[in-house]
């Protein structure tokens, strides 16, 4: 993996000139935004309150990689599909460089499409089983401002696999049946890469990939942030890796935030009780260091309910 | 590893810490293959490893590993195309390969039995929770009395931390945590000596996770079971077995006491696993990058090893077995 | 360790799915199923070509005989010639069923797609009209329209047949739609800033494909039934066809009579046809099924 110390300005495409929204203004904000889904109709009509008064700032220069953490029912895939303009919020902003994300999507969509792109969680269905690995690259080429000519399209396909240590040969014409899970996941980096977003939203990126791959996708993570200026919304429910890339920890559970701050101090010295719980859950990979009494006890000191049946 | 050279060396290592009994699983030289395509392959390549009595045994690995049809193969689930090729699986003496339908009856739930992965493939989600158990306690161990069954049920589901109410329950109706200890109930109903664990925790949230955990090891000490915990996840390994066993492409490449294997890591893939779960403990001097990089060395370091074949066990350490030249 | 010694479940799954790629429904009953579904028309395209049409009229052989060497099938209780009859009655059903078949799946394909992943008001829209088209009995109807308007050409019956069939794909393939589009390479080509449009038919409707056949060949199975079935009432078409002629025997008592060629051999071709069909379907069924996985899950 070479590494060819561009700055992030040199990184950047044409496209940036007419980049989506005030570049002054924060990269992205959300304020006090809730989110909350109907089903049924008329009396019957129930509410799912996904997200409450939920307020984000990510300032973009210089990028960061901010981790929201939560369990599932946390709201935390809701945030990601608001920030991707995929849903809309029931209360709030939600702001791409100050302007809101309903606008951008719709107008100067071409723009803000490609700065704001998304890795995804399961590296199996993210690619159509009808189609070779590279028709993944012929898409976003065709839609987007990426390349001048074919050429210049090939030299900069074989730059993003070169980033992400795979071959061109290998990968672009085989089946994505024929890659193993972390190779996948490797490719969709390389089509981020392409892109050369300025934020990423990453949605469990890791959590489906074998354990020995995880680091090196973390770590092609932190070097879209160091070599690309890409700031991340990193989304898991695995707090080891938040701990380990994120420069921001915010907590995430039932639609509200629970605790946020620097990841380090979060997870060392957690103030709220659901915090604490979900610290002394984890189990830490020493059998020198098993948990301590029961999480029942632990619960109904903290008094928090863990489970809520469906 | 032939189980005749294991005793010869084990006498070498201290007495003091081998069981008084026998082992109450012990898989020799097993090969599980599937056709294909490509001709047979083996996803399970010369396996030999022990399960002592009332001790959790991790069994890890990664996708390919082999450690499900492991999994598979002790309990008599292999079917065409896969089939067992070869080896004995002696659980408390009788061998379960090659079993009939008939011969695994009186097994199957009373001997052994299986907490699986994800307990929506377990429960059936148009009975009752008290119903299903009750059937599984009539299938395995003859028609029980209404009344008694009742009461046998109740005192199980208590014993796995839920209540009554969960008797009369359909199974949407409980939370992923509560079906998972329903299906921990059902698996110790007939007080089985073995129970296999196939990632009983991998859907659940943490906390929930660390409770499930907990129940099936509560569980598992009042019956006087022994556990097979599958799974990938080391942190939750380490917090649960006593003895850890590692597979690599169909083989067994370390196995030992847990405190071995995660302080003293012989094989290059053990150490690579060990090391690819990042600890929150504090410390954090291992940048990323370091850790990537290393993770890439080992990786090559096993896969060298590999190449010729992956030699057999030795000893190097006390009950500790590596695969190394 | 991106190519294990020792296969895993993994690369059987991988090798399991590259024989997918070879046509897995090419089943000896396939075969079987296509060769019942067309002899008929291929014989009878072939003997139409060197019969004469004369003997379609009334009286062209002698009433109520037997096979015999100038009329290898003999004739009916008017003296048509059965061979021609027949040769010229066969493919107009064919023709029927293959159109209306064709017709109705490839428009229920169409609003099944798009009913399925616009979701909201249009599929509410769609989904209630699809909703009521099914409950339309189409035998009823096609009994009704084609007693109304009396004798109509074989393109307007397939027509009509189509009319009443479609909504059986659309909700098949709609249904398959409104799982296939949660699939992360949707999001993906969402996020790629890929049209609905293209969407739809470059990345769903390619996975769609094995749905596609199987409704198709069910279409086409209904459309000849109705096909058939209306005919044997004497409705549809007055050209002849095998229905008609079907119908011709039993009311001209061929069976009491003892007139075998007169019925048999078109009850022998309409249940060929349909046995044809059902093996057809069985077999494209197992493209749409896909069970084809023979290992365990991945350990």
């Amino acid at each position: 993996m070479s590494t060819d110390g561009r700055t992030p300005a040199d990184a950047r495409t044409p496209a940036d000139a007419n980049g989506a929204g005030n570049p002054d203004a924060p990269l992205l904000e959300l304020r006090h935004v809730g989110k909350a889904f109907r089903s049924g109709r008329g009396r019957k009509a129930t509410s799912l309150v996904a997200l409450e008064d939920f307020s984000l700032t990510l300032d973009g220069s210089p990028p960061r990689i901010v981790a929201l953490a939560g369990e599932s029912g946390s709201g935390k895939t809701t945030v990601a599909n608001l920030v991707l303009g995929f849903l809309t919020p029931t209360h709030g902003e939600v702001l791409y460089r100050g302007r809101p994300v309903a606008q951008l999507r719709g107008r100067s969509g071409t723009g803000f499409r490609q700065e704001v792109q998304a890795i995804t969680q399961d590296p199996y269905s993210a690619f159509n089983p009808f189609y070779r690995v590279g028709r993944v690259f012929d898409t976003v080429i065709r839609n987007f401002p990426l390349a001048s000519g074919p050429e210049d399209a090939r030299a900069k396909v074989a730059q993003a696999l070169d980033f992400v240590g795979l071959s061109p040969e290998r990968m672009l014409d085989a089946y994505p049946h024929q890659l193993s899970g972390g190779e996948r996941q490797r490719v969709m980096v390389a089509r981020a890469f392409l892109l050369r977003p300025r934020l990423i939203i990453a949605d469990e990126p890791v959590s489906m990939v074998d354990a020995s791959i995880r680091a090196t996708i973390l770590e092609l993570m932190l070097r879209l942030r160091n070599e690309l200026g890409v700031s991340f919304l990193y989304i898991t429910h695995d707090l080891s890796t938040a701990y380990r890339i994120a420069d921001e920890l915010i907590i995430l559970r039932r639609g509200q935030v629970v605790e946020a701050g620097d990841p380090r101090t979060v997870i060392e010295h957690p103030q709220h009780p659901y915090t604490r719980l979900l610290m002394s859950s984890i189990p830490i990979p020493d059998p020198d260091h098993r948990w301590q009494g029961r999480i029942a006890e632990l619960q109904a000191e903290l008094n928090e309910d863990l489970e809520v049946p469906a | 590893m032939q189980a005749d050279e294991r005793t010869g060396a084990d006498a070498e290592g201290s007495a003091a810490d081998r069981l008084p009994d026998d082992p109450v699983l012990s898989v020799e030289n097993l090969v599980v293959s599937y056709a294909s395509a490509a001709g047979r392959r083996r996803a399970v390549d010369d396996l030999t490893f022990e399960v002592r009595r009332a001790e959790t045994y991790g069994l890890v690995g990664e996708s390919g590993s082999g450690k499900s049809s492991t999994a598979f193969a002790i309990l008599g689930l292999i079917k065409p195309p896969g089939q067992i090729e070869g080896g004995r699986i002696r659980l408390e003496g009788t061998d379960l390969v090659g079993l009939t339908r008939e011969a695994w009856r009186p097994i199957r739930w009373r001997r052994i039995s299986l907490v699986p992965q994800g307990a929506m493939n377990a429960l059936n989600p148009v009975m009752r929770v008290g119903e299903q158990i009750g059937d599984a306690i009539e299938a395995h161990d003859g028609r029980q009395d209404a009344a008694g069954l009742r009461e046998r049920i109740v005192a199980l589901l208590e014993s796995v931390g839920l209540t009554e109410r969960v008797v009369r329950a359909y199974p949407h109706e409980l939370s992923g945590g509560m079906k998972q200890r329903a299906c921990i109930a059902m698996a110790i109903a007939l007080e089985p000596a073995l129970i296999i664990a196939d990632e009983p925790t991998s859907a659940l949230d943490v906390v929930v996770q660390r409770a499930v955990a907990e129940t099936l090891m509560e569980v598992k000490q009042r019956i006087g079971a022994s556990v097979i915990l599958i799974g990938h996840d080391l942190g939750l390994q380490a917090q649960m077995v006593d003895r850890l066993g590692v597979m690599y492409r169909g083989r067994l490449v370390e196995t030992g006491p847990s405190r071995e294997l995660f302080h003293h890591p012989q094989h290059p893939y053990t150490e690579l696993l060990v090391h690819s779960v990042p600890s929150i403990r504090g410390g954090g001097d291992d940048t990323l990058t370091g850790a990537a990089r290393r993770a890439r060395e080992l990786a090559a370091a096993a896969d060298e090893l590999a190449k010729t074949g992956i030699p057999t066990l030795r000893l190097v350490g006390p009950d500790h077995w590596a695969a190394l030249p | 360790m991106d190519a294990p010694l020792v296969a895993g479940p993994e690369t059987v799954q991988r090798a399991a799915a590259a024989r997918r790629r070879r046509p897995v429904w090419l089943t000896g009953s396939f075969v079987l199923g296509l060769i019942l579904l067309f002899w008929p028309l291929v014989a009878a395209l072939t003997i139409g070509l060197v019969v004469d049409p004369r003997g379609l009229r009334i009286g062209a052989a002698p009433v109520g005989s037997a096979p015999s060497a100038l009329h290898p099938f003999g004739s009916d209780n008017a003296g048509r010639d059965l061979l021609t009859l027949l040769a010229v009655g066969t493919p107009p059903t064919y023709v029927i069923g293959f159109v209306a078949g064709f017709l109705a799946t490839a428009f229920g394909t169409i609003i099944g797609l798009i009913s399925g992943y616009a979701r909201g008001a249009t599929d509410t829209v769609l989904r209630g009209i699809i909703d009521v088209t099914l409950g339309i009995p189409a035998l009823a109807v096609a009994i009704i329209v084609t007693a109304l308007l009396g004798s109509i050409s074989t393109e307007q019956l397939a027509l009509v047949i189509a009319v009443l069939i479609w909504a059986f794909p659309a909700r098949q393939i709609r249904s398959q739609v409104l799982s296939l589009r949660e699939q992360q390479y949707v999001f993906i080509s969402r996020l790629s800033n890929q049209g609905s449009l293209s969407i739809v038919f470059t990345e769903l409707l390619p996975n769609l494909l094995p749905f596609v056949m199987a409704s198709l060949v069910a279409s086409i199975s209904f459309a000849i039934l109705l096909a058939v079935g209306l005919q044997l009432l004497s409705l549809g078409s007055a050209e002849p066809t095998l229905g008609l002629v079907l119908q011709l025997a039993i009311s001209g008592g061929a069976l009491s009579r003892g007139m075998w060629w007169w019925w048999l051999p078109p009850a022998i071709v309409l249940v060929s046809i349909f046995i044809g069909l059902f093996l057809l379907s069985t077999s494209v069924d197992r493209l749409s099924n896909p069970r084809l996985r023979e290992v365990a899950d991945a350990g």
